[in-house]
C-alpha cells in the first residue's frame, strides 16, 4: 500500500501535466496575430484599392484627356529636367537619373557568324528637353570600325523616323573618328540630326539630338561591322517608340497637388497612360527595396489589368517575400474607354510593425498569465494535495495499533468535498469506534457476565461432590471443572489487554537488572516448557533497565509461549538480550515462517496466526499485542520476522535504556 | 451429650447475592458445613436484617441488582456496625480498582466468584479462628518470627517491626507461605495453594503488590519480598532483621 503510494504521481504532478494544456494558449494568441494581419493586409489593400479608385476618378474628372504634343513626346521619350550636352560623355544622363536599358541577344534582329555580348551590346537612354529629342547610346564592341567611304561598311546607327503627316524616313549614323557624326540619307528635307561618336575601351559611345516636334515614332538599330570595309556582322535594334493609337491624358497642377496630398500618407501614386508609360509620380515608400523607382514605365501585372479595365490588387503575398510592397490599380476611364491607369502603392511596413508589437505583447501576457496561472494552479494544488495528505496521514493514523478510533480533523469545517470527505470518513470512524468499543466491552462485559454462571456451575459441581453419587460419576465431575477451568483461562485472557493498560496507568517504575530478569524467566520456563530447551544467551553483565519488571516478565511469557507453540518438537528457543543503545531481547525458534501478510501486523490487536500447536486455549490475537503495549510502555518497540539463517520467526523487542 | 453441650451455638453467616442460584448454591453449602445462613438478595432485606441482628460473618455481592456498588454500601455500615465483623466481597468484578475499593472499605477478604467451594469454606474458617483467637491468650507456639516479621497463625495477624500489617486471610496465607521457609522460591501456583485460591497468576502479582505496599507503609525500607523472575517469590534469608 505503502510502496503503490510512493511510485505513483501525485495530485500535483497530474494537475501540472494537465495544466501544460495552457501552453496551448500562445499557441492560439499567435494564431489570432496571424489572422489578424492578414485582416490588416486585407483591409490596407482595400484601402490602397479605394484610393486608387479616387485617384482614378479625381483623374477622370480633371484630366485633360486629349492627348497634348508634350504628352505624345512622353510615349516616346521621358521628359529630361535639364538639357543633354552633345559631347558622347554620359555623366549628364547618370546626372538625371534617366533610365537606361540595356540591349542585347534578344533583340538581335541580324546575325552573321557569331554573337557574344563582347562583339555588340548596347545601353540606351531617351529623354525630351526643350524641343529636342536626346538619345544615347553606349556600345560595348570588341572591334570599332569607323567609315572610310561608303556607309554599311563601318559601325553605326540606324535611326527610323516618322513625323505626324509625314513618310517614314530612316537615317545612317556613322563616324570617320571620333568626333561630330555623320548622317546619311537620301531625302532632300532631311532631319537636323547632330550627333557625337567617342570612342570608350572595348566600345563607344555615341549621342544624338534631333527634332521633338510632331514625333509619331522613332526606332534605332545598332549595326556592328568588324572588319574595315566589311559586311555587317549583327543589328540590334532598340524597340519602336510609337504615338499611334495611344491616348495620354494632361493633368492640372492642382490635381497633381490633391495627388501629393494624398500621397502624404506614405503612399506613391503613379498615373499611367494606356501603354503603362508614366504620366505622374508622387509620393514616396521608404524602407524596402524598390525595383520601380526610376521606371518610366510600368508594366506589372495589376497595371496591365487597370489598362485593360479592371481594377487589380497586388499584396506583398504574392511576391512571397521582399519587397513588401502592395499596390492597388485602377482604370482611369473616360467615356467608357480606358485611358490609362492610377496605381498606389504602400509597404506593408506598418503591418509588420503592428504585428511584432501584437506579438511581442502577446508572448508577455500569455507567459504573465501562464505564469501567473501556473503558480495559482500549484499552490492551489498544493493546499488541496496538502490537505489530502492530511487527511490521508489521519486516516492512516485513525485506528491506533491497539485497535482504538480517533476522529478526524483534518478539513472537517471544510466545505468543499475534502471537507465531505473528511467528514464522511469521520462518520465511519465514529460508527467503527462504537463498533469497536463495543467489541472491546463486549470483551469486559461477556468476563464479567460469565463469571456468574461460571460460578453457578462451579459451585453446584462443589455441591455435587458433597451428594451421594453413583460410581463413575466422579469422573464426570473432574470433566465438568476440568472445562469450567478452560472456560475461566479464556475469560480473564479475553480482559487481559484491557487490564493490562489499566495496571501501566498506575504502576511505578524502577530501575533493575534486565539480565537477572530475563536470565530467571528462562531458567521459570525451563522448567514450564520441559523438555522443550530454551537457551539463553545474555551480555554477561547487568543491563539495567527503568521499567517495571513485572511487566518485562509478562511480555517474555507471551514470547515464549508463542515461540514454544510455533517451535519444532526437539528444536530450541532461543532468547538473547543485548546490550546496546537500547536494551534488545530477541526469542527465536524454528519453524513455520510467518506468512508474508501478517508480518507488518502481527502485534496488532485482534491478529493472530493459525497453525500453532492447540493448547487448549484459542488464540484471541492479544498475546503478541500485549507484547507491544508493554514495549511501548518502556518506549520501545516490537517487531517479527522471519528468521534468514534457518526456518522459523524471530522477534524483536526494543526497550529504551532512559 | 457432652460434645452437644461443648459444641457451641452454630455460627451465623449472611449472604448477600443478587443471583438466585448463587445464593441458594453458597447457602447450600455453609448449611452443609454447620453454619446457619442467611441469605438476602439486595442491600435493603439484608440492612433491615442486619439491624436487628449483625451476623457472625457475611458475604456480599457488590452488584445487587440495579445498584451497581450496593455491596460497597452495605459493608460501609457493617463496618461500622461492628469493626470486628468478618466480611468477604463475593464478585464477578476483578479489576484491581474494585478490590482496592473493597479492602479500603474494611472487608476482609475479596474473591472472585469462580473461586470454589472449599477455597471458599477454608477462608471462612480461617476468618472465625481469627475472630475466636482475638479473644483468647496468644499460644507461643503458634507464632513464627522470621526476622522482623512475626505471624500470629492462630489469630492471623501480622506485625512487622513490632507495628501490626493489616492482613487480609488471602494476604496472610501468601505471607506466610513465603515466610515460613525464607529463601526457598515459592512458584505463583504454589502460592495459590497455599493460599486457598485458583485465580490467574496477574492476581498473584497484585496480591504481592498490595502486600509490599502493606509492609512499606510500616517500614519504607521494606525490601524481604523478592521476585524471582519467570519463577515466583521467596522471603529474602538476610531479610531477618530484628527489629
Amino acid at each position: 500500500m505503502t510502496a503503490s503510494r510512493r511510485f505513483a504521481p501525485g495530485i500535483r504532478a497530474k494537475v501540472l501535466l494537465a495544466s501544460s494544456a495552457l501552453l496551448l494558449i500562445p499557441w492560439i494568441g499567435y494564431a489570432f496575430v496571424a489572422e489578424m494581419e492578414r485582416f490588416l493586409g486585407e483591409t490596407q489593400a482595400r484601402m490602397l484599392a479605394e484610393n486608387a479608385r479616387a485617384v482614378a476618378t479625381v483623374v477622370q474628372e480633371r484630366a485633360t484627356v486629349t492627348p497634348s504634343d508634350a504628352q505624345v513626346l512622353r510615349a516616346i521619350a521621358p521628359a529630361l529636367a535639364q538639357p543633354i550636352a552633345l559631347d558622347g560623355a554620359l555623366d549628364d544622363w547618370r546626372a538625371q537619373q534617366a533610365e537606361s536599358r540595356p540591349y542585347a541577344s534578344e533583340r538581335l534582329v541580324e546575325l552573321h557568324g557569331s554573337w557574344t555580348p563582347a562583339s555588340l551590346s548596347f545601353a540606351h537612354a531617351i529623354g525630351v528637353h526643350g524641343g529636342s529629342v536626346f538619345a544615347f547610346f553606349d556600345v560595348t564592341d570588341d572591334r570599332v570600325v569607323y567609315c572610310t567611304t561608303d556607309a554599311a561598311s563601318c559601325d553605326h546607327l540606324r535611326v527610323s523616323i516618322q513625323r505626324s503627316g509625314q513618310a517614314f524616313q530612316r537615317y545612317t549614323v556613322d563616324a570617320p573618328a571620333p568626333g561630330p557624326v555623320r548622317v546619311l540619307s537620301t531625302y532632300a528635307d532631311a532631319e537636323p540630326i547632330e550627333g557625337v561618336w567617342r570612342e570608350r575601351e572595348r566600345g563607344y559611345t555615341l549621342e544624338l539630338k534631333l527634332p521633338a516636334s510632331g514625333l509619331q515614332q522613332l526606332g534605332f538599330a545598332v549595326a556592328d561591322v568588324d572588319e574595315v570595309a566589311g559586311r555587317v556582322s549583327a543589328v540590334i535594334a532598340t524597340e519602336e517608340r510609337l504615338s499611334q493609337d495611344r491616348t495620354g491624358f494632361e493633368i492640372t497642377a492642382d490635381v497633381a497637388a490633391v495627388l501629393e496630398g494624398i500621397a502624404r500618407a506614405k503612399l506613391r501614386i503613379w498615373l499611367l497612360d494606356s501603354v503603362g508609360s508614366v504620366v505622374l509620380r508622387t509620393g514616396d515608400i521608404e524602407g524596402v527595396p524598390d525595383p520601380l523607382a526610376r521606371a518610366s514605365r510600368v508594366d506589372t501585372p495589376e497595371v496591365q489589368s487597370a489598362l485593360s479595365g479592371q481594377p487589380a490588387l497586388r499584396t506583398h503575398e504574392d511576391a512571397a517575400a521582399e519587397p513588401r510592397i502592395n499596390a492597388a490599380a485602377h482604370p482611369v476611364q473616360v467615356g467608357g474607354e480606358t485611358i490609362g491607369a492610377a496605381l498606389v502603392e504602400q509597404t506593408s511596413e506598418s503591418i509588420a510593425t503592428i504585428r511584432s508589437l501584437a506579438l511581442e505583447r502577446l508572448l508577455l501576457a500569455t507567459l504573465a498569465a501562464f505564469v501567473g496561472g501556473a503558480l495559482i494552479l500549484v499552490i492551489y494544488v498544493t493546499r488541496v494535495s496538502h490537505r489530502l495528505r492530511r487527511l490521508r496521514d489521519e486516516a492512516d493514523r485513525a485506528i491506533d495499533s491497539a485497535g482504538r478510533v480517533r476522529e478526524l480533523a483534518a478539513g472537517s469545517t471544510a466545505r468543499d468535498e475534502i471537507g465531505d470527505l473528511s467528514r464522511s470518513y469521520s462518520a465511519v470512524l465514529k460508527r467503527l469506534a462504537q463498533y469497536t468499543d463495543y467489541l472491546e466491552n463486549l470483551a469486559r462485559r461477556l468476563n464479567h457476565e460469565l463469571r456468574t454462571p461460571i460460578a453457578i456451575v462451579r459451585s453446584s459441581l462443589d455441591n455435587l461432590r458433597s451428594e451421594t453419587l453413583p460410581s463413575g460419576a466422579g469422573v464426570y465431575i473432574e470433566r465438568a471443572e476440568a472445562g469450567l477451568d478452560r472456560l475461566a483461562a479464556i475469560l480473564s485472557r479475553m480482559s487481559e489487554a484491557t487490564r493490562l493498560e489499566e495496571i501501566m496507568g498506575r504502576t511505578e517504575r524502577e530501575t533493575f537488572d534486565l539480565d537477572q530478569v530475563v536470565r530467571g524467566c528462562a531458567e521459570g520456563y525451563r522448567l514450564a516448557y520441559a523438555p522443550l530447551e530454551i537457551r539463553y544467551d545474555g551480555p554477561g553483565r547487568p543491563v539495567t533497565l527503568d521499567g517495571v519488571p513485572d511487566l518485562i516478565a509478562q511480555m517474555l511469557d507471551k514470547l515464549v509461549e508463542n515461540a514454544a507453540e510455533y517451535a519444532e518438537p526437539g528444536t530450541p528457543v532461543e532468547i538473547a538480550l543485548e546490550d546496546a543503545a537500547e536494551a534488545v531481547i530477541r526469542v527465536r525458534n524454528q519453524g513455520p515462517p510467518l506468512p508474508a501478510a501478517m508480518e507488518g501486523r502481527l502485534f496488532e490487536s485482534m491478529v493472530s496466526v493459525e497453525g500453532g500447536k492447540s493448547s487448549g486455549i484459542p488464540h484471541l490475537g492479544l498475546g503478541l499485542y500485549i507484547v507491544k503495549l508493554i514495549a511501548q510502555f518502556h518506549g520501545g518497540t516490537a517487531s517479527a520476522k522471519t528468521r534468514s539463517d534457518t526456518s522459523g520467526v524471530e522477534v524483536t523487542v526494543t526497550l529504551s535504556r532512559t | 451429650m457432652l460434645r452437644g453441650n461443648i459444641r457451641r451455638m452454630a455460627r451465623r453467616i449472611s449472604i448477600v447475592e443478587d443471583d438466585p442460584q448463587i445464593r441458594a448454591n453458597y447457602s447450600d453449602a455453609l448449611t452443609r458445613h454447620g453454619y446457619e445462613v442467611s441469605a438476602f438478595s439486595n442491600r435493603k432485606d439484608a440492612e433491615a436484617a442486619f439491624d436487628t441482628r449483625l451476623p457472625d460473618l457475611a458475604i456480599i455481592d457488590i452488584g445487587l441488582g440495579a445498584e451497581l456498588d450496593g455491596g460497597f454500601e452495605l459493608c460501609r455500615r457493617l463496618r461500622g456496625a461492628s469493626a470486628t465483623l468478618p466480611i468477604v466481597f463475593l464478585t464477578a468484578r476483578d479489576s484491581d480498582f474494585d478490590v482496592v475499593s473493597g479492602l479500603r472499605l474494611g472487608a476482609d477478604d475479596y474473591l472472585t466468584k469462580d473461586v470454589s467451594l472449599p477455597h471458599l469454606l477454608a477462608r471462612i474458617a480461617a476468618l472465625f479462628r481469627r475472630v475466636d483467637a482475638l479473644t483468647a491468650a496468644p499460644a507461643a507456639d503458634d507464632a513464627l518470627a522470621r526476622g522482623a516479621l512475626t505471624l500470629d497463625l492462630k489469630r492471623m495477624t501480622a506485625r512487622w517491626m513490632s507495628k501490626p500489617v493489616e492482613l487480609t486471610v488471602t494476604e496472610f496465607w501468601i505471607v506466610h507461605s513465603l515466610a515460613r521457609i525464607p529463601g526457598h522460591v515459592k512458584s505463583r501456583e504454589q502460592l495459590m495453594r497455599d493460599a486457598n485460591m485458583v485465580v490467574d497468576e496477574g492476581t498473584i502479582t497484585s496480591h504481592i503488590k498490595r502486600i509490599r505496599k502493606k509492609l512499606a507503609a510500616v517500614d519504607a525500607q521494606f525490601d524481604a519480598i523478592e521476585s524471582v523472575y519467570g519463577m515466583g517469590y521467596r522471603w529474602r534469608p538476610d531479610a531477618a532483621r530484628q527489629p
